[in-house]
């Protein structure tokens, strides 16, 4: 899956360079879009994923005019109707059935997405950032900024995240935000400590040194030189950590925390199911079960390019899997 | 290296309380615990008396102080809805959800090498793609679905497996009756299988994805080009370097591979009713049993602590050019 | 060292782990032998100490008390009459303050101490005195509601039980039942840590062995004449998730599961294994208004217009019309259930004058509309929150979604707000709860009056008191409750009186009536079982069938 024309000589060239060098090397727009895109087409599975994470995306924000009904709309006569049923006035109206309160399936994934896309996207936005502002903060600063964030790190570590979930949402409540919260908080220590690793590298080299030789704030220094020349593992850790969240959201369903039943989420929907399993309903599981293992396998697939594309360093380091 | 150890052991104490502030902070904003244990009929009167009895009417922080207090002599105080110490009831539930962790511990490395390795031989073949698709697909789906598919499957229509229970192996062993232990076994592996395998399976297939991905980076270095150009047949370059050298990463993320199989545990232990500790911490926590909740996350907290502990002891054991300081 | 014992070894431990569960695989999964009888659970009990029932712990323990001890007497099912246990007959004072029990001779605990009067008059006293703490049923319910005030031995085999005032008896005669005796020199034997994990019990069955969060298996007391024991040995098995349970059903491992949810009745009925029974049960349905004009929603936001909206009685005579529970009890819980009247339990609402709200939401607008709340331009008339608990079987979140949708569907939108237990009972009790609420109290199928003391009179508060929790202040309601004691001689005014008060509550409704939730019960076809209406199960009372 890694066909990328051996980016890690180009990397390790950039990293004795000047500044400038090593920023336009990275990020230069035109042939750092052209290589990304010969790289993924080459690879062909990325494209795959891209392009069904686009149709995800797509559904997540056109859910109002895509679902053919109101997610939460609970047609009492029409309950556990199997795909492609009628409603009593003879019409098709359920083309992935109905769940048992009658509600469509259909316009349930289609506003799943939306949550579990903004939640997974929300939740390691929030943790990421503060991972990454807290790690490199620890990593440039060092001293005892270093060790109060890295024991609040080991704090974070020796508890039990579904423990830290399971206490929060019930105290907290349902509630999307309060989820993002939760998910968000579960996931900062990863970035933190690998923020915190590579700034510990970059702040020693020689580009920072001259940054700093020509006068620059400690602030321009943290967030303008180094933030950027560390932000690669991040990002393909990030795309992976989004599926796990995913994945996160619906164990929390199944224990009855997450967001309010009027929020239709996969997870949820998947949860939900298990009263029905038994009795053949096999619709309500089956489709938010797709949706949701076709979502993680893409950014999975996404992810590896990600990294044997950016960053083939961490491949083996196990980061991020 | 002593030193090491014991400005770990330090640093578990800081951790331990860092962990209880959080949680007694937490289940504390959550309003008035003492509604959990008084009747719906309760009167003012009788609630504010429930409160004073349960010492709920105290400061904050004289409550959490008492706690730590109590904890550092050993006492933790009596569950409010098992009226028996919380030590007591955490840890005989302990045994049972060691056993999950560990089964599915193991079962994710001894699974995963074989496929890592084999996927990375055989590079860019079926083999591979099938093994990584697997992969993929395991990683795809919450362990509670595959747990009820699993029962739906193996238990309801082939009646291949019991649905759900618990014989004991780790309680009997730990208690010393080691017979006992070892007659239980079979069937304690029995009813152990698909809870085991259904916690393991993320773990088996982003295990084997690792090692995969990190027997190829060795294969691609110098020494063991160099390796293959002296000559040296497939097999021994694999075992003697490429596996060896592939260890190193993969040992660090197995054992924080415990950590993580530990909350996977928890949710599906709720699905084969495995008597362990997830379904009990769930339970004190949606009943406020303040003993209870403070003394689980204490216990798990530990537990995964000393994780932590092993996994790092082991990188500088294999790789000697980590020391320890 | 060889290079290849590595992957060796580990190929052979996966053999290994493959072989052993396929080579026990060959014998079939065993179902219970015939004198074993085995009942799923979903909760677990925390504690087994007879004064501690149900309450936060849940009632899982209740459920499993009532086997390893007994009451003084219990109440028939549906018919509400007495049926004696340790004691054979009651007798009431004159001021009707003081009702002695007239026990057995010969009776002892497990342990073979006797059980005399003075046991039971302990067994009231020890779950009632405050310093020892104890919440749940007996301790919190019994004691509040019956006025309780102490118990005293009179003699050898007379206990007395002394309650403040002579009223409801309905209420005394139903919960003194529940109370669980149990033997003074073994209870006081043993700290109150041990009482909560060993039992020394006075019922058909005793203790034998306990796995917390496995199971808890009893064994049949020998020469216990008092009630029948069915099988040697009951075993409770805890098992949280339903649908598990019903697996377990589904293979034969578990003869009786009380309250699976709904859907998987088919499951049940196709295995061929059990029965899926549906049948009515005891605990009251309802919709709450609340109506206590200091909660914090209407003190905070005074021009809401749908918390000021159900402070008038048209407004909440309209909603009644907008909810059709034949369709709920039919498409969701799979039953047939009938509508409520009023607080009271439409099977002991024998009153001649009041039918059920029908379902019409045609009248439901218009009344709305009579009422000053025409619908805004978007169709909504006003909005409403209504918290509500995530339950199951008639309290599942579905029926409480399938209410809310049909209050949208006349144009008061409704927003079903799932809480957890806890923010929910403080809210409750303190009558903060809502503008609506999703509620349920558990009745009775014998006695009017049982269901109406959730709505005391005047000399509890009416509206302020505890149990009130919508805050109904009805002035009717509440001068007719403290009359009904002094009619206790003449049965037909306080008759009279009763169906004068429940036509208040239909007329000045402060509940949207709905059903008596409908119960499920799976029961394995090889025993014979008769299923009760309320939350309990007899295994005691099940036998294997003959042509076993």
């Amino acid at each position: 899956m890694s066909a990328s024309p051996d980016p890690k000589t180009a990397k390790s060239a950039g990293r004795v360079s000047s500044l400038d060098f090593q920023i336009e090397e990275m990020y230069e727009p035109q042939s750092f879009k052209r290589r990304a895109i010969t790289s993924m087409v080459q690879a062909r599975y990325p494209v795959v994923a891209v392009i069904f994470l686009a149709l995800i995306a797509l559904c997540a924000v056109f859910a109002t005019q895509l679902a053919p009904k109101d997610p939460n709309r609970i047609e009492i006569f029409d309950t556990l109707k199997p795909p492609f049923s009628t409603n009593r006035q003879g019409e098709m109206e359920y083309i992935l059935g109905t769940d048992s309160t009658g509600r469509d399936v259909l316009s349930r994934v289609v506003y799943g997405a939306r949550i579990s896309f903004f939640v997974g996207l929300a939740a390691v936005g929030l943790g990421g950032g503060a991972g990454t502002i807290l790690g490199l903060t620890a990593g440039y600063l060092g001293g005892r900024v270093d060790d109060v964030i890295m024991r609040l790190a080991d704090i974070q570590l020796a508890y039990p995240f579904i423990l830290f979930a399971i206490m929060m949402l019930t105290i907290l409540g349902e509630g999307v935000l309060n989820l993002i919260l939760v998910l968000g908080i579960g996931q900062w220590v990863t970035y933190a400590r690998i923020a915190r690793a590579e700034t510990l590298v970059q702040r020693e080299r020689e580009f920072v040194e001259a940054v700093r030789a020509l006068g620059a704030t400690e602030w321009r220094i943290m967030f303008r030189t180094i933030l950027p020349n560390i932000l690669t593992p991040l990002i393909v850790i990030a795309s992976f950590n989004v599926a796990g969240v995913i994945l996160s959201e619906a164990s929390l369903s199944f224990l009855g925390l997450g967001v309010p039943e009027s929020v239709p989420t996969w997870g949820a929907m998947l949860a939900n199911s298990r009263n029905q399993l038994l009795s053949g309903s096999w619709w309500l599981a089956v489709f938010p079960g797709l949706a949701i293992m076709f979502t993680v396998v893409s950014l999975n697939i996404l992810g590896d390019w990600l990294r044997d594309f950016l960053d083939p360093r961490l491949r083996g380091s196990g980061q991020g899997l | 290296m002593h030193k090491y150890i014991i400005r770990r052991l330090l640093l578990t104490v800081v951790v331990i309380l860092g962990v209880t502030l959080l949680t007694f902070l937490s289940i504390h904003m959550s309003g008035d615990p003492t509604f959990f244990y008084v009747s719906e009929r309760a009167s003012a009167e009788e609630r504010q008396a429930a409160r004073e009895r349960l010492g709920f009417d105290r400061p904050l922080h004289i409550q959490y102080l008492d706690f730590i207090v109590n904890l550092a002599r050993g006492d933790t105080g009596n569950s409010l809805t098992h009226r028996v110490p919380a030590f007591d009831v955490v840890m005989e539930r302990m045994p049972a959800t060691l056993e999950l962790t560990i089964g599915g511990f193991l079962l994710s490395t001894i699974v995963a090498f074989p496929i890592g390795v084999l996927a990375a031989t055989r590079r860019g073949t079926m083999t591979d793609g099938t093994l990584m698709l697997g992969a993929m697909l395991g990683q795809s789906m919450p362990s509670f679905w595959l747990g009820l598919m699993f029962i739906l499957f193996f238990a309801v229509t082939l009646r291949w497996m019991p649905v759900s229970g618990h014989v004991a192996f780790l309680k009997p062993l730990f208690e010393g009756r080691i017979d006992e232990a070892l007659t239980n076994l079979p069937e304690a592996i029995r009813y152990m299988l698909m809870p085991m395998v259904a916690v393991s399976v993320y773990s088996i297939s982003r295990n084997s994805r690792l090692i995969r991905s990190a027997v190829l980076e060795v294969l691609r270095q110098d020494y063991v080009v160099t390796a293959r150009a002296k000559g040296l047949n497939e097999r021994a370059v694999m075992i003697r370097h490429a596996i060896r050298n592939a260890l190193i990463p993969i040992v660090t993320v197995l054992a924080l591979q415990f950590a993580f199989l530990l909350n996977g545990v928890i949710v599906v232990e709720t699905v084969f009713s495995w008597p362990g500790v997830g379904r009990l911490v769930f339970d004190a926590v949606n009943q406020r049993d303040v003993p209870l909740v403070m003394t689980a996350v204490v216990l798990l907290s530990f537990l995964f602590v000393g994780a932590n502990l092993i996994a790092d002891l082991l990188y500088g054991f294999l790789d000697p050019r980590i020391r320890l300081e | 060292m060889n290079k290849k014992i590595p992957l060796l070894l580990s190929l052979l431990l996966i053999v290994v782990l493959g072989l052993v569960p396929l080579m026990s695989s060959a014998q079939t999964v065993p179902t219970p032998d015939d004198d074993t009888l085995v009942i799923a659970i979903n909760g677990e009990p925390g504690s087994m100490d007879p004064a501690q029932v149900g309450g936060s712990t849940g009632g899982s323990n209740f459920r499993i008390m009532m086997h390893t001890f007994a009451t003084l007497y219990e109440l028939g099912q549906a018919s509400g009459a007495i049926d004696p246990y340790l004691a054979h007959s009651f007798t009431v004072s004159e001021d009707g303050t003081e009702w002695t029990f007239h026990m057995h001779e010969g009776l002892t605990c497990d342990d073979g101490e006797p059980l005399t009067a003075e046991d039971a008059a302990y067994s009231f006293n020890r779950m009632a005195d405050p310093a020892n703490g104890f919440t749940g049923n007996s301790a919190g319910f019994v004691v509040a509601s019956t006025g309780f005030v102490e118990a005293r031995a009179d003699s050898e085999l007379d206990v007395t039980i002394v309650a403040r005032k002579p009223q409801n008896r309905a209420m005394r005669l139903g919960l003194y039942s529940e109370v669980l005796v149990h033997c003074k020199d073994s209870y006081e034997a043993m700290s109150f840590e041990e009482a909560a994990r060993n039992v020394v019990g006075s019922g058909p069955y005793s203790l034998a062995e306990w796995v917390p969060g496995e199971y808890m298996s009893l064994k049949a007391v020998e020469g216990f004449g008092l009630r029948p024991q069915g099988f040697e040995n009951l075993v409770w098995r805890f098992i949280p998730e339903p649908s598990t349970a019903v697996a377990e059903v589904i293979t034969g491992n578990v003869d009786i599961y009380k309250e699976f949810p709904a859907n998987q009745a088919d499951a049940i009925r196709n295995s061929g294994m059990a029965e899926a029974r549906f049948f009515p049960g005891t605990t009251r349905t309802y919709i709450g208004f609340n109506l206590n004009p200091d909660a914090p929603f209407r003190v905070e936001n005074p021009d809401d217009v749908g918390a000021q909206a159900i402070m008038r009685t048209d407004v909440r005579v309209a909603l009644q019309y907008a909810i059709d529970t034949d369709a709920i009890c039919e498409n969701l819980l799979l039953t047939t259930c009938v509508r409520a009247t009023s607080l009271v339990n439409p099977s002991n609402a024998d009153h001649p004058t009041l039918e059920p709200y029908p379902y019409d939401p045609a009248k439901a607008e218009e009344l709305l509309d009579a009422a000053g709340y025409p619908r805004g331009d978007d169709g909504v008339r006003f909005s409403l929150e209504m918290p509500a608990r995530r339950l199951t079987g008639a309290m599942a979140p579905e029926v409480v979604l399938a209410t809310a949708q049909m209050l949208t569907d006349v144009g008061v939108q409704t927003e079903a707000i799932f809480q957890e237990s806890g923010d929910w009972v403080a809210a409750l009790i303190t009558h903060d709860l809502g503008p609506l609420y999703f509620g349920r109290t558990g009745g009775s199928e014998w006695s009017a009056q049982y269901d109406m003391a959730d709505i005391p009179g005047h000399e509890a508060g009416c509206g302020e008191a505890e149990t009130n929790y919508t805050h109904w202040n009805n002035d009717f309601w509440c001068t007719g409750w403290d009359t009904l004691p002094s009619l206790t001689g003449d049965p037909e005014a306080e008759r009279e009186l009763e169906i004068a008060m429940l036509e208040e509550f239909y007329n000045d409704p402060p509940w949207i009536m709905l059903f008596a939730g409908p119960r499920t019960e799976a029961v394995s076809n090889r025993i014979e079982y008769q299923s009760r209406a309320d939350y309990f199960i007899t295994g005691y009372s099940a036998m294997l069938k003959d042509d076993m």
